[in-house]
């Protein structure tokens, strides 16, 4: 009986840690990891931003988790308590970051994704949905979950 | 500057007792410590943790938060400070190479985060937030995937700050980018922000963290009456109040926060009702549901590898947890802020009730403290929408409401109303929701519940426990309407059973209820030979309140749950060939008293069962016809 089909089975979980300068993006370290991937971070439904999406071998989409690092600016806080935050644009972005992925016996590979979906209706608007409009999906990268052990 | 200049010497647990692969980890890696200088950074790493359990809602959330620090020594005390960021040129060799002046501004202290994520990982492997502690008194942090704050007076704010962006997914609530003095900033462009926390939509109705507020609070709470400045007025309304405060996500105007002040607004100030929220539904998960032990639980498989699972927890929110084969059990989470209805005394209390229209969207349903009926739907594109009144019926306290999707575009919707009377309304996409009517005149006994089904698109038919104690029916007819209410047979039931009803082919229903001395009683129908006599299934009987479930797997083919009166969780199964089997205890589960089992079955070979354990807690187990019965276990996160 394969126990990715009972609903009891721990799927197992897969740290990826990547740097990235600019466009570039590197998997410096995988390691499996005995750690619960919470559906706060793996929720089913499409939204906007960057994904670590983990795929089986013939490319299916099995999972998607948020990677919630914004490159683009950083965030400058005041001395004094009342001052303003403020926020600063990167010119260069580079840094690194890290993301824990569901791994279970499909897993094959995982594919670094910015999401971007057009604006939803306003909420609570529920007529006669017209299609959305299909989310764009930039692919970052594709890396194998399996294998040669990156980063060592 | 690189590992070279130091050496990690070692990780120590300050925090937390939960076991590291169902915790929120938080690592702090000292950097510009040198060896005589460690104490400082344990001081430092104490405050951090004294702090952050301290704020709302960490502090009912430590239970589940682990905290660690990673010692490392450095050969340099403190960090670099350049000149070009306004520092004063020194320079400190380091482990992790942390600089302040990031930008050219003096108090963006950063790091090199790739070394800072792949030490943690190799000290805590199972961490989820990362921070640095640098060894200076200037002040300065960053966020980032790696946080990193400085011992200056009031910088581990910094930190929290950070982690609502990058472990919670929170905006910020200030309404400027580079400090209000900015251009370009007066509107929030169109589009409606992902984040939970900020939103251009004042719609009561319809806005996102509707739940949270108040019916006589005024939206927009706050409005700016200058849109080429920032509103820098004292608020309006009592500290706490949640509404709309215009000022939001970079902008002056256009864009809202949930309260005047937040720590994603202003460091040193709490989080907002809603951030703490957000919060909750990250690290309450790792946790277990303490169930309200007789609320009925609500499961739906919207595709054969996903599971919906929708329970009330002991103070009545609504809560929900969901398994998918690739990823397993997401955790129990907060529904849109919801509360359900208690009901009377000894009630079961309102359920949330669910059903899945196609694969890529659900509609809920419950009835709220109000007595009001609230519903909110999961759509793939959009995720969870607030809970929203269907009109203004005031139902029975704990009432449930049933729906069922005769087609995709359509939902009809049943429930008690609060003088017993049978009520329903409908959604269709083209006209949107209708009003409530009393169906055909019909009451049920106080603490009875109407069930529906569709057996064909263009037909429904309706089950209830009347006034008098007897199972009454009624059916609607696309040509026909409504029909008046029958009489099914003599027999007499609990005034407090449901009727559950399954159709293991379209011409053909099976109804199960508990008579008043709680025996299991059963009886049929077929479009040939028409409704047959009550009879009491395989000698079984219930526990009080407690309510039994029926499966069809296939045509031919039943399966029965119930609680019974040992509280010991029973099953039976009827085939064709066979007739009816005895009841047996399914892998020895016993319920909390009265309360409801419930199962589906995904897969033709699969049953999923759902039950509240004697210790409120929710259980689950499964049979599959190659393996039999599995173990129960604990439903949470996995
Ligand atoms: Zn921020
Ligand atoms: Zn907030």
């Amino acid at each position: 009986m394969p126990d990715t089909d009972q609903p009891a089975a721990p799927a197992g979980a897969i740290r990826l840690i990547f740097e990235y300068d600019g466009d570039d993006v590197r998997l410096i370290h995988r390691q499996p990891v005995d750690v619960l991937v919470p559906g706060f971070d793996a929720a089913p439904d499409i939204r906007t931003g960057r994904f670590a999406e983990v795929r089986d071998a013939d490319d299916r989409a099995l999972a998607r988790v948020a990677i919630r690092h914004d490159a683009s600016s950083r965030e400058v806080f005041p001395e004094d308590p009342g001052d303003p935050i403020t926020r600063v644009d990167v010119e260069h972005p580079s840094g690194a970051f890290t993301v824990v992925v569901p791994a279970s016996e499909a897993a094959s590979q995982v594919a670094l994704l910015d999401v971007d979906v057009p604006p939803p209706p306003p909420p609570g608007e529920r007529g006669i949905a017209s299609a959305p409009a299909e989310p764009r999906e930039n692919v970052l990268g594709v890396f194998p979950l399996t294998g040669r052990e990156a980063g060592q | 500057m690189t590992t070279a200049d130091g050496s990690v010497t070692g990780t120590t647990q300050i925090s937390g007792a939960a076991p590291r692969n169902r915790a929120f980890n938080i690592v702090l890696l000292g950097d510009g410590f040198q060896a005589g200088q460690q104490a400082a950074f344990n001081a430092a790493c104490t405050a951090f943790a004294t702090a952050l359990l301290a704020t709302p809602p960490f502090d009912e959330l430590a239970p589940a938060i682990n905290i660690f620090r990673t010692n490392v020594t450095s050969t340099d005390a403190g960090a670099d400070d350049p000149v070009s960021g306004g520092g004063t040129g020194a320079t400190a060799r380091t482990y992790f190479d942390s600089s302040f002046g990031g930008n050219g501004i003096r108090r963006l202290l950063v790091c090199n985060a790739g070394t800072v994520l792949t030490t943690a990982a190799a000290q805590v492997p199972e961490f989820t937030l990362a921070l640095v502690v640098v060894n200076s008194t200037i002040y300065g942090g960053s966020g980032g995937s790696v946080g990193t704050f400085s011992l200056a007076a009031g910088a581990s704010e910094i930190a929290i700050h950070e982690s609502g962006h990058t472990a919670f997914g929170l905006a910020d609530e200030y309404p400027y980018y580079a400090g209000g003095a900015e251009t370009g900033h007066d509107h929030h462009p169109a589009g409606e922000p992902g984040e939970p926390n900020v939103t251009l939509n004042t719609n009561r109705a319809t806005l996102k963290w509707g739940w949270a507020v108040n019916a006589a609070t005024a939206l927009p709470t706050m409005s700016n009456p200058n849109c080429a400045a920032v509103d820098s007025r004292a608020s309006t309304v009592p500290a706490g109040t949640v509404g709309t405060f215009e000022g939001a996500h970079y902008y002056h105007c256009g864009a809202f926060r949930p309260e005047y002040d937040c720590k994603m607004r202003n460091l040193g100030v709490p989080f907002c009702r809603i951030c703490r929220q957000v919060i909750w539904n990250r690290i309450g998960p790792l946790g277990d549901l303490q169930a309200r032990a007789r609320t009925p639980i609500s499961v739906l498989a919207r595709y054969p590898e996903h599971l919906d699972v929708f329970a009330v927890d002991a103070s009545g929110r609504t809560m929900s947890d969901w398994w998918d084969a690739s990823s397993g059990w997401a955790g129990w989470f907060h529904l849109s802020g919801g509360i359900s209805s208690a009901g009377g005394r000894g009630a079961a209390g309102s359920p949330v009730t669910s059903v899945s229209r196609y694969s890529g969207h659900l509609d809920v349903f419950t009835v709220g403290t109000d007595n009001r009926v609230y519903s909110a739907w999961w759509d793939r594109n959009g995720g969870w929408s607030g809970w929203f009144a269907l009109g203004n019926l005031v139902a029975r306290p704990g009432s449930t409401v049933n729906v069922v999707a005769r087609t995709n575009d359509h939902l009809d919707v049943f429930t008690i109303g609060s003088d017993g009377k049978v009520m329903s309304c409908w959604w269709d996409a083209a006209g949107g929701w209708s009003g409530w009517f009393n169906v055909s005149g019909g009451v049920a006994a106080n603490g009875a519940q109407v069930t529906a089904i569709a057996r064909y698109p263009f037909h429904l038919d309706l089950f209830v426990v009347g006034t008098d104690n007897r199972v009454w029916s009624c059916w609607w007819d696309d040509r026909s309407g409504w029909s008046s209410w029958f009489q099914i047979g003599a027999q007499k039931a609990r005034s407090d059973s449901t009727v559950n009803v399954v159709a293991r082919h379209r011409d053909q229903l099976d109804l199960f209820t508990t008579a008043e001395d709680g025996k299991i009683v059963s009886t049929w129908w077929n479009a040939t030979g028409g409704w047959g006599g009550w009879f009491q299934v395989s000698g079984g009987v219930a526990s009080p309140g407690s309510q039994v479930t029926a499966v069809a797997r296939y045509s031919n083919h039943l399966d029965l749950f119930t609680v019974g009166t040992d509280n010991r969780i029973y099953s039976t199964w009827w085939h064709d060939t066979t007739g009816w089997a005895g009841w047996f205890n399914v892998s020895g589960g016993v319920a909390a008293p009265g309360s409801t089992v419930t199962a589906l079955s995904r897969v033709m070979e699969q049953l999923d069962v759902f039950v509240v354990g004697s210790d409120g807690k929710v259980y689950s187990t499964w049979w599959h016809d190659t393996t039999g019965w599995a173990g129960w276990f604990r439903l949470g996160i996995t």
